[in-house]
């Protein structure tokens, strides 16, 4: 039942900067189903956002893929039988291919609202951009035609802005015929990332990244986006890549859940598993660090000790290790841990779970 | 130079809302009363005053010694302003707050003064007492300051100018919110998030103040950082009995380091009470819904979102009666005409509501 869309293995991403090799991400390895949620949570500077980034093979410079391979299982919409393996790492950065999965195939919602959209164009010319180089409506020659045959064309500007229209009704912006002619700085924070959301969901994506998408905005907004995230993922069958650092939100929206750590994934579970039965003390010591609303407890929280390491200076064996609590001296410091599967698809690196 | 200090008592002649009411009370250290701050919209050439934004509205709150008071509410309500007019970075429109301040009297004995009659000279002084925590670490810093700089620079401010001195304070600071002392010499771009946060509190710790305003103190750093530096501030409070204003829109947070909650929206305060009894049993339908949108770190969760429909009401032009009927699920006749008074439902429970008697509304 369950399909994969994306497939990583291995991934490793490096930056040669004057002082030396930045690790971003080492040997990242999971799936995005089909029509699932996947939240990857850790701390800023752990690579979460580079891997969502190495998907639409948009790795900022000097970064570079160095290994791994991501196969994205294409299948065409009007030909949903058949299905091809793309490799994306393969695929040229400017080509054609890697420009129709961006925006078109693999829709992305990015952190900052307020910076995300180009000032100087209205709303609607932004939704009628992705929409005049994605979107494809069929040829009227006659009424009906077999499928085999059918030509499609792209939309015209004022069926762009027809669907604009729509789009923006969906996402529950008020007044959407007014608001389309907007320039960004007339509408609210929220209201700019609906119209983010609208612009990446026009295309109807296989899937949608969306990294960090209400970390700038209030819980009351927050909320509104999130329902109209899991309402359009009901209806259209999309993943959704769900990048964040507030656990409350991945919490509620993924099924899986990747915790990542300084590059690496630490432990990959069921969204109830991480939460109930956290095997990583690094997942752990996250969870008990948040305070929890409704259960007040006026004692302190419990904090990870120290600071993340600087990148350049990776602690050997395990990377976790000089904040650990469970940290085994003579072991941790010196073993790199495994991947290994400690429970029924459960995942985690760690030595604890391993007989050294 | 015997400054004679206007004190107040209740049978002064003044307006009905700007009385004094708690200050009185024996650990009440800041009373504010029909605080309010309206920023003009000017248009034209000749920049006539067209409209006012009325970002704090006659608000109406206090402080005990000791206490963190939390300030939720959605962005521009108006939280930031209150705690940035208290201080007067900016001036008020109307209002006073009564504060017990010890530097302006001669005797040390703690007297009563309105911090919106001060004049520039006393309001300076008076500044040892109150000193604020800014949102974000790497703007707040000046990147020309060596760390020492910045936290020595109020003590330079208000006449400590012995170096040797200072540097001792400043060691005692750095050591104090956890920064190695030998540090002092290097400037904010050689520290973490975490790190830039804490010289921010270091140097807000310098004058020795009673009250310190955090203005989302915690917003720009991780999840791990957050709680180190929220144990801190609590850890300093017990030490130095200081009293917080903590103004942040994340609702556990605020619920986990707050004594008591104010609600903001629009500019007035919707609901403060005790941070158990407002998150366990709030009584305005703000509360209720902004509570019933927090997501919870348990995917058992059966989320019982309240939605409110259209937007947060136009400052500028806020909506007649109560500010927050066009989205309110309970909204009846009468909110749409009469402004609800704000009044004491239970003890030290304040609630702006015309139905709140009336209403069973479910907390998180």
């Amino acid at each position: 039942m369950k399909q994969p869309l994306i497939e990583i293995n291995d991934l490793h991403v490096h930056f040669e900067v004057r002082d030396g090799t930045v690790k971003a991400i080492q040997g990242a390895s999971f799936n995005i189903m089909r029509g699932q949620t996947t939240g990857i949570i850790g701390e800023s500077g752990c690579g979460k956002s580079i891997t969502a980034k190495a998907i639409m093979q948009m790795v900022p410079k000097p970064g570079k893929i160095t290994q791994g391979e991501i196969l994205y299982h294409y299948r065409d919409k009007l030909n949903p039988g058949q299905e091809d393996i793309i490799n994306i790492t393969q695929l040229d950065p400017d080509g054609p291919r890697i420009r129709k999965i961006r925006g078109g195939e693999i829709g992305m919602i990015f952190q900052e609202p307020m910076s995300s959209l180009t000032p100087v164009y209205s709303t609607g010319f932004q939704i009628g951009e992705a929409l005049k180089l994605h979107r494809m409506v069929p040829k009227k020659v006659g009424d009906q035609m077999d499928a085999a045959i059918m030509e499609y064309r792209q939309v015209t500007k004022e069926e762009a802005r027809e669907i604009g229209v729509e789009m923006l009704q969906k996402v529950g912006l008020p007044k959407p015929h007014e608001r389309i002619d907007s320039y960004p700085h007339q509408l609210s924070g929220g209201q700019r990332q609906r119209v983010m959301v609208a612009i990446a969901l026009s295309c109807e994506p296989m899937m949608l990244i969306a990294d960090e998408p209400t970390t700038a905005l209030d819980v009351s907004i927050e909320a509104q986006i999130l329902d109209l995230m899991r309402e359009l993922q009901e209806r259209e069958e999309m993943a959704i890549m769900f990048i964040t650092h507030n656990l409350g939100v991945v919490a509620e929206m993924a099924e899986d859940i990747i915790v990542m750590y300084m590059g690496k994934q630490v432990e990959r579970a069921s969204a109830l598993n991480v939460f109930y039965d956290a095997k990583h003390p690094y997942t752990k010591a996250l969870l008990e660090s948040i305070p929890h609303v409704g259960k007040r407890d006026r004692e302190r929280l419990a904090s990870i000790k120290g600071m993340v390491p600087s990148p350049f200076e990776l602690p050997s064996g395990c990377v976790f290790h000089p904040r650990c609590p469970s940290f085994m001296p003579g072991k941790c410091d010196v073993i790199e841990p495994s991947w290994k599967e400690v429970q029924d698809d459960h995942w985690a690196s760690c030595l604890l779970y391993e007989e050294v | 130079m015997a400054k004679i200090l206007k004190t107040y008592n209740l049978s002064e002649n003044i307006e009905k809302h700007l009385k004094p009411v708690h200050i009185h009370e024996r650990d009440v250290i800041l009373d504010v009363r029909g605080l309010t701050k309206f920023f003009p919209i000017k248009k034209g050439f000749l920049k006539k005053v067209v409209g006012n934004v009325q970002a704090v509205d006659h608000i109406d709150f206090f402080l005990r010694e000791g206490e963190t008071l939390g300030m939720v509410g959605e962005s521009g309500c108006g939280k930031t302003t209150a705690s940035r007019t208290v201080i007067r970075l900016y001036e008020p429109t109307d209002g006073a707050a009564y504060f017990k301040s010890s530097v302006l009297s001669e005797t040390n004995e703690p007297v009563i003064v309105n911090l919106m009659d001060l004049d520039a000279e006393d309001m300076k002084k008076i500044r040892k007492e109150m000193s604020m925590i800014f949102q974000d670490p790497i703007n707040s810093l000046n990147p020309r300051m060596s760390v020492y700089d910045i936290v020595a620079e109020p003590l330079v401010i208000h006449g400590e100018v012995n170096n040797k001195k200072n540097e001792q304070v400043v060691t005692n600071l750095l050591e104090r919110v956890g920064l190695r002392s030998s540090h002092m010499r290097r400037y904010p771009h050689e520290f973490s998030g975490g790190q830039r946060q804490r010289i921010g509190i270091a140097r807000a710790l310098a004058l020795n103040p009673k009250i310190i305003f955090c203005d989302e103190p915690v917003s720009a750093l991780d999840v791990s950082i957050q709680a180190q530096t929220l144990n801190l501030l609590k850890d300093l409070q017990a030490d130095f009995n200081l009293s917080y204003v903590f103004v942040a829109h994340d609702l556990s947070v605020v619920q986990h380091i707050s004594d008591r909650v104010a609600v903001m929206y629009v500019g007035k305060v919707a609901e403060i009470a005790d941070s158990d009894e407002l998150y366990n049993n709030p009584l305005h339908p703000y509360t209720e819904a902004l509570m019933s949108s927090v997501p919870k770190p348990d995917p058992k969760y059966e989320s019982k979102r309240i939605h409110m429909q259209g937007d947060v009401a136009d400052p500028s032009n806020p909506p007649s009666g109560c500010y927050f009927h066009p989205r309110c699920q309970y909204a009846e006749e009468i909110c749409k005409v009469e402004t609800p008074e704000f009044r004491e439902l239970k003890t030290d429970h304040f609630v702006s509501c015309h139905r709140a008697e009336e209403l069973d509304l479910r907390g998180v």
